[in-house]
């Protein structure tokens, strides 16, 4: 009984800490209609050496910026980087 | 006279525009390839875009029924653009400058337009108009179109795009005021979009945009 308690407070401690060095940034960005514009954001972002993953949902009007481990990305850097694709940013989250 | 002074016009805005207004055409350091035949003309665009609000590049461009090709430099800037969060809209200027051929005849042309697109997830609208002018009159053309389009269906990004379009095509030029209709589909997915369709001039429609 003590062992499992002991195996499943570990496996728990293990994904919540990965959670705390995975660093997620979500970004609203205004103007995101069209994925034959809008696809130039991701390329330009997955240019970044800091960039672990990046995803676009229409629906949510949001951009995903998954970061590598021990990485940063400053919200000038992406704000840069989006009204250079000539969109505006309506909020960033991390 | 008024030749000269449409000329010295048309290249000042060719050479200055850039600086004075602005267009997104790509993105900084994009480049587009489009290949274009519509109900009037075949056309190759090739352009370069160093920042979001202008482009620079070469077209080429040949009118079916006055068997006459236009091979020119072309600028495209972004005046205004809004950026809503359930929409875009926009305004551009397009220019030109470059030789008018037909048969053994050339001539330098230039022209001039403007375009506004509005555009939400579900529905497209657009105008475009340009007048097209020659040196020595060898083209001398405005025509204007004008696009709806509604997507049947709301695609997320990274699915196929669709989009159900209608072309109104206008010479106000011509003696008939003739007038062109030209219902079509757009389909793109990533940096590939293509449009195919039938005018009512009895053309088949094929268009091609790929952006690096």
């Amino acid at each position: 009984m003590f062992k499992k308690i002991i195996i499943t407070s570990s496996i728990f401690c293990f994904f919540s800490f990965s959670n705390l060095f995975a660093t997620e940034i979500k970004v609203k960005v205004d103007g995101m209609v069209c994925e034959f514009c809008v696809a130039s954001i991701e390329k330009n972002f997955r240019k970044l050496d800091q960039i672990e993953e990046v995803n676009v949902d229409f629906d949510k009007k949001l951009l995903s910026i998954s970061l590598k481990k021990d990485q940063q990305l400053s919200d000038e850097e992406i704000t840069k980087i989006i009204v250079n694709n000539g969109y505006n940013i309506n909020k960033i989250s991390r | 006279m008024i030749k000269f002074i449409f000329f010295k016009i048309l290249i000042i805005i060719v050479i200055f525009q850039q600086n004075l207004l602005a267009r997104p055409i790509s993105y900084s350091g994009g480049s587009t390839i489009m290949q274009k035949n519509s109900s009037r003309h075949n056309s190759y665009h090739i352009h370069y875009s160093p920042s979001y609000k202008y482009s620079i590049g070469y077209k080429g461009q040949y009118f079916r029924d006055q068997k006459m090709w236009l091979n020119g430099i072309q600028l495209n800037n972004l005046v205004k653009r809004w950026n809503k969060p359930d929409s875009q809209s926009n305004i551009y200027l397009k220019s030109s400058i470059g030789n008018a051929r037909s048969g053994s005849r050339d001539d330098i042309y230039g022209f001039i337009g403007s375009a506004f697109d509005y555009e939400t997830r579900r529905y497209y609208i657009s105008y475009e108009n340009i007048y097209y002018k020659s040196h020595n009159n060898l083209i001398n053309n405005f025509e204007q179109d004008l696009n709806f389009g509604i997507a049947p269906y709301i695609a997320n990004y990274g699915n196929l795009h669709s989009w159900i379009i209608l072309q109104i095509n206008h010479i106000p030029t011509n003696n008939n005021q003739e007038l062109t209709y030209t219902p079509y589909l757009r389909f793109f997915k990533g940096s590939f979009l293509t449009e195919l369709g039938y005018s009512s001039n009895n053309r088949v429609i094929f268009n091609f945009i790929k952006r690096f």
